[in-house]
């Protein structure tokens, strides 16, 4: 019992981090609407810009030379934006810069961080639906993280800190008579984490621009009457943010790798979400308990007695997602849903007509590319063709109804492990495989529908809390379910076989007697035709169906709901009952292709079904058009490892892979602006329609066209 | 059609957006003002040591000379020994076979012989790369980075492969077992002599690809399971293989622990890594009477999260308390080795830690924490090339000068070191199979089972050589199975000879026994 109690003490240095991540939260929210998904990375960026200072004297611009050393763009020497600042010279190993100066500065970076993100990212992004915010912060998120990799590197950091903030300080010892040690520098990070919070709620409680803050967050417009100027609010705001994430990032940099940091945003929000978004101490209490309750967790769950079913990890994962619920559930309807002057209209989500003949068309040309391409570009194509199904399942819960979830791709790896599981039967698949599954054997087919049922099952649960909550609030419960499926559903040796830990093994798929993967046994090449044949069909039947759904009744509840609810509930829609079958639908559709990659790939790992991915995915569609069957394929087209990646590869590949990965970030962000989630698919269909519509037009005739011949809701 | 009105354009939004550029310009600015960009960040390069352009023919400039002595150069570890003892003006013929390794003196006859370019006339070789490289949770363009200035040297200064040049194909991919899967079937299509694997999160998807089409395969850094048991492969990097058994028996055998901690990552690869490499070996040493079995544990950290270190470390604490000989073993990758360092440190802990060679960077030896652990190494005793044999120091320099004439401009690392190495090695070994009579165009096979079966052979850089005929059969691939264990004296310190003085520890006799005693679950 006192090493529990003593665990659960020692997780105030982690509870610190979560609890001034959080209040960093709680500040962006106040100030601007918006739920920063890439708060942690501004912490990130900071440390490392700490790290970096320290040992080379260097500070790095959250930016990149836009004009790529290649080709004879080399020989021009153009590349001459200012990227690396060198500020102190002469440093070493025992001639350190100044500290003071050196934190200093990298508070001046995360402020002008903060403030690049008010002006750059979310200023334009004021009047947009709420998911144009959450791409907006997940573009940030994007963005900083690529920039973490292209300006310091893949390099590991490590910094022995400062003051009270070090790993060399003698421990705590016997606290509370407790026994057992507690590292000197948690207390410091607990008590930076109250002092700020101190602070932060003295600013709010009784400074004008605190007191000013609050009347935006109640009514902008009302603060606008007033004479403050939300915008200005917004942005001091967003510089306090990113300079409390900087201060989390330093103080914590001598625990951690800088690059780790980035990703404590999910304990972040949880203590957001605990503070109800609107409290600092709120969010420093759920932060400290989120932290406390992690380490907890590592000596509850490594007793004897503990369940091998549950693993220790996954409970101590999912711990954030219950809180999240539990807060969500208990308060969702009290938590705030901040406005803005004016929200921006939803995309629009046009039905699609002459389905036959678009899929006719597309089947052909999938069939004919697949018959041109040697073996690498048939393995792209049908990359390609998985991300398109499973981009048809946001089509229909983001893009439809208005639901935004984060975890389908979670729900993907949940079923392709499910149909492993159920169609293994112990034997070696193939040579090089190390990892044998158990399972019940079950034929192709059945498992793959016992997977799928599985998946909508638990897109279900998932679902349940839509019904209470929606918009950003629903995305940070996804967040966190990612996470938890990962770690307590997928890393899961007794329910998902010995395989789960390490590389899952894809039993042999046949579907009537067929052989239906994508390895070919006889060329050894992820190549095998009937593959391909195979996921064309299933794309193209997929694509019907979900063009079918938009257009029929289901699919015109979908999306008075994402217009809103209220009305739609006055109109007579069952909103529960609909949001509940957009999650079942969009489940189904996302186990389809998780199962479809496992038919490709000879093994799986867990770490495909990670945040990195689904975000990516959600990125990739959204720009693609996120409200159109037009925009999954567009999007299925862009993605990395794509048709299009890929062929401007074979011109580009001296490019660095992670610039790629930041101007993908900008394109992301822009595009939320600037086609409001409608995408290039529609874009381009806007322009062949208004250049036929002018062409078609005579000479003398100026009046002016509507664009008016899809639905717009 | 634009509606600019609609849209929020005016005045007001035009006076906000030349803030903006303003504020932007002023960082701009001052950038400039203070600071450089990244083009002349680095060290310089200087090509002509190695003998390209700027230096005539005539001038036979020996490839063994550093590149830049002002620059100093880097070991394994990217390390600056600026300071260091020049071996420039040491004698040639150093390298012996029969103590190298076969391939030791051809290198340093081909070296020694002046630079020469290779032959564009002739048929190029193919080496092919796949590597993953851009993704925030692991990105390593250092290993293609060395294969390139490897590259560059060989058809610069070495004559290429016999005359022929070297041409390197890189498939770089991210965080996305499709592209690495489309990466491994163009390998398959363009039938390189030889493909070398860089470091990749999906190498076991990626294997029944690259075997399958009967390539010639050599690793960089092996990390999965799969990659050490799958035939076909030769790894002259030893990973878990090389590192976790030696290191067992160095703790208990050596260290005398009474006490011993095994820290392993919760990761796939460092669960099966452990369970494969270390239980097993630790389990068969207990078998031995080495240790009690009460006598020794391994504890899970979850990689990359500094939130359970605490408790992980407070497990230790528990379990070593009133030991007078407690030793704790890092089996667990470089980030994490720093944060449970920092957190045994934190806490209090005072027993021995062993660390595995994947935890000796820049990041845990300037932690304070580090003085006095012990860190395995393959080659040799890191960073003091005083202590160095001639034939080492000498292949070092080389290697440095090559990367510093052809490498990135940037610090060198022990990954873009692993990189050129083993291309040079494969360069190497291919010209030997060639001079045996083996046919480098049409027998990939031929010169796989060449490496597999070589009981003497040469690692560049490592005066011991490698015997690849004592693979054990559930480690076919690794033929690296010893290591050496120095002490490290802390920050801005170096290291110094531990109880194995200058003696490597092969585990050869370990693996053997364990896969005796305790084998491998067998597959059915």
């Amino acid at each position: 019992m006192e090493a529990l109690l003593i665990a659960l003490i020692a997780g105030i240095g982690a509870g610190g981090l979560y609890a001034m991540l959080g209040s960093g939260i709680v500040i962006a929210f106040r100030g601007s609407g918006v739920i920063n998904f890439g708060h942690g990375a501004v912490a990130g960026y900071t440390a490392y810009s700490f790290d970096e200072l320290r040992e080379t004297g260097s500070l790095y611009l959250p930016w990149f030379d836009p004009i790529p050393e290649f080709g004879f763009l080399k020989t021009l020497k153009l590349n001459n934006i200012p990227v690396r600042i060198d500020i102190f010279d002469n440093v070493a190993f025992d001639n350190k810069p100044n500290l003071a100066l050196t934190i200093f500065i990298c508070l001046v970076m995360s402020a002008f961080l903060g403030l690049l993100m008010h002006f750059l990212v979310f200023r334009p992004l004021r009047n947009s639906p709420i998911l144009g915010k959450v791409i907006g912060s997940i573009g940030v998120f994007l963005y900083l993280s690529s920039m973490i990799v292209v300006n310091f590197g893949g390099q590991n950091r490590g910094d022995e800190g400062f003051s009270g903030f070090n790993n060399t300080a003698e421990p705590v010892r016997n606290f509370l008579g407790l026994g057992g040690t507690i590292p000197r520098s948690n207390f410091y990070l607990f008590g930076a984490a109250i002092l700020m919070a101190v602070i932060i709620w003295g600013l709010y409680r009784f400074t004008k621009f605190g007191i000013a803050t609050r009347a935006a967050e109640e009514n902008e417009k009302g603060a606008a009457l007033l004479g403050y100027s939300p915008q200005f609010l917004a942005g001091a705001n967003w510089v306090l943010a990113s300079i409390t994430a900087g201060i989390a990032g330093i103080l914590f940099l001598h625990k951690t790798q800088p690059a780790q940091i980035a990703l404590f945003v999910v304990g972040g929000l949880g203590a957001a979400l605990f503070g109800n978004l609107t409290s600092i101490p709120g969010a420093t209490l759920g932060g400290l308990f989120l932290g406390m309750i992690a380490g907890g967790g590592v000596e509850l769950t490594t007793n004897d007695w503990w369940p091998e079913i549950l693993p220790g990890e996954g409970v101590r994962n999912f711990m954030p997602l219950l809180l999240i619920i539990v807060v969500l559930y208990l308060r969702g309807d009290k938590l705030p849903i901040r406005g803005s002057i004016s929200i921006g209209r939803q995309p629009r989500a046009p039905s699609t007509n002459n389905v036959t003949i678009g899929v006719i068309g597309a089947v052909g040309i999938a069939l004919m590319l697949s018959n041109i391409f040697v073996s690498k570009w048939e393995s792209i194509l049908t990359t390609t063709l998985i991300a398109i199904v499973f981009m048809y399942s946001l089509t229909v819960l983001v893009g439809f109804l208005g639901q935004i979830s984060l975890v389908q791709w979670s729900i993907s790896g949940l079923a392709a492990y499910t149909m492993i599981r159920l169609m293994a039967d112990g034997t070696k698949i193939r040579d090089t495989d190390f990892a044998l599954n158990t399972g019940w054997g079950w034929p192709t087919i059945l498992a793959f529908f016992g997977a799928i049922v599985v998946a909508v099952i638990c897109g279900l649960l998932i679902g349940l809390p839509a019904l209470r909550i929606r918009g950003v609030q629903l995305a940070v419960v996804t967040i966190a379910a990612v996470i938890a499926i990962e770690n307590l559903l997928l890393r899961n040796p007794p329910l998902m076989g010995d395989g789960s830990v390490s590389v899952n093994p894809t039993p042999k798929p046949s579907w009537f007697g067929q052989y239906v993967g994508g390895f070919n046994p006889d060329t050894a090449r992820n190549d095998y035709w009937k593959f391909s044949l195979f996921l064309i069909i299933t794309a193209a039947l997929l694509g019907i169906a979900v063009a079918n759904l938009r257009r029929g009744q289901i699919g015109r509840r979908f999306l008075a709901i994402r217009a809103n609810e209220r009305a739609a509930s006055a109109a007579g829609i069952n909103v529960a009952n609909m949001k509940l079958l957009g999650f079942g639908i969009s489940s189904g559709i996302a186990a389809i292709a998780g199962c479809l990659l496992a038919y490709k790939l000879p093994g799986l790992q867990e770490t495909q079904f990670e945040v990195f991915g689904g975000l990516a995915l959600l990125a990739f569609v959204y720009l693609g058009g996120i409200t159109t069957i037009w925009g999954a394929i567009v999007g299925g087209c862009l993605m990395a490892g794509g048709l299009l990646p890929e062929f401007l590869g074979v011109h580009f590949e001296s490019i660095d892979k992670g610039l790629i990965n930041a101007v993908g970030a900008i394109g992301l962000i822009v595009n939320a602006k600037v086609t409001n989630g409608e995408g290039i698919a529609l874009l381009q269909t806007d322009l062949v329609k208004n250049t036929l519509t002018a062409l078609r037009r005579p000479p003398d005739d100026t009046a002016n066209t509507s664009n008016d011949e899809e639905a717009v809701v | 059609m634009l509606d600019l009105e609609n849209r929020g354009g005016g005045p007001l939004r035009k006076s906000n957006l030349l803030k903006l550029l303003s504020i932007i310009f002023a960082f701009a600015l001052i950038a400039a003002a203070c600071g450089s960009d990244d083009d002349d960040s680095g060290s310089s390069s200087d090509s002509s040591v190695l003998g390209e352009e700027e230096a005539p023919a005539e001038e036979e400039a020996s490839a063994s000379e550093p590149a830049d002595k002002e620059e100093g150069h880097s070991d394994d570890d990217g390390h600056d020994h600026s300071d260091d003892e020049d071996h420039s003006d040491e004698p040639a013929g150093t390298a012996d076979d029969s103590l190298n390794g076969d391939g030791a003196e051809l290198w340093e006859s081909i070296v020694d012989g002046g630079a020469v370019a290779a032959d564009d006339s002739l048929e190029p070789i193919l080496v092919t790369l796949i590597n993953i490289e851009g993704t925030p949770v692991g990105s390593f363009p250092e290993i293609r980075e060395g294969m390139e200035a490897a590259v560059e040297t060989v058809n610069n200064t070495m004559g290429g492969m016999m005359g022929r040049p070297v041409e390197l194909d890189s498939c770089v991919h991210g965080l996305d077992p499709n592209e690495a899967v489309a990466c491994a079937n163009g390998v398959a299509d363009a039938q390189p002599q030889l493909h070398i694997q860089g470091i990749d999160f999906f190498n076991p998807v990626l294997w029944p690809t690259l075997t399958g089409a009967g390539l010639a395969i050599m690793q960089t850094v092996p990390i999965f399971i799969e990659d050490f048991n799958t035939p076909g492969i030769i790894s002259t990097e030893g990973g878990c293989v090389s590192s976790f058994p030696s290191a067992m028996q160095y703790s208990v055998e050596t260290l005398n622990a009474d006490k011993f901690v095994i820290i392993y990552s919760d990761t796939g690869p460092g669960l099966v890594c452990y369970q494969d490499t270390q239980e097993r070996m630790i389990q068969q040493l207990t078998d031995d009477g080495a240790i009690a079995q009460e006598d020794w544990i391994g504890v899970s950290d979850v990689s990359g999260d500094p939130s359970d270190n605490d408790a992980v470390v407070q497990q230790v604490l528990e379990f070593v308390d009133g030991s007078d000989n407690a030793w704790v073993y890092f089996g667990i990758q470089a980030s994490d080795c720093n944060e449970i360092l920092s957190s045994l440190s934190s806490n209090g802990y005072t027993g021995g830690i062993v660390a595995s060679g994947s935890c000796r960077d820049d990041s845990v030896l300037n932690n304070p924490a580090s003085a006095g652990v012990h860190f395995g190494s393959a080659c040799c005793i890191p960073d003091r090339p005083d202590l160095w044999d001639p034939y080492t120091a000498k292949y070092y320099d080389w290697r440095n000068a090559s990367i510093d004439s052809y490498g990135p401009t940037v610090p060198k690392s022990a990954f873009m070191e692993v990189g050129h190495d083993v291309l040079i090695a494969g360069v190497i070994h291919m010209t030997r199979f060639v001079e045996a009579g083996g046919d480098i165009d049409n027998d990939p096979a031929g010169f796989s089972n060449f490496l597999a079966t070589a009981n003497n052979l040469n690692r560049p850089g490592e005066a011991i050589p490698l015997d690849c005929t004592t693979n054990s059969s559930e480690f076919v691939s690794v033929c690296q199975k010893s290591q050496g264990y120095y002490v490290w004296s802390g920050p801005g310190g170096q290291f110094e000879y531990g109880p194995l003085a200058d003696e490597l520890l092969d585990a050869t006799d370990l693996i053997l026994r364990a896969a005796e005693g305790n084998p491998r679950p067998a597959a059915e």
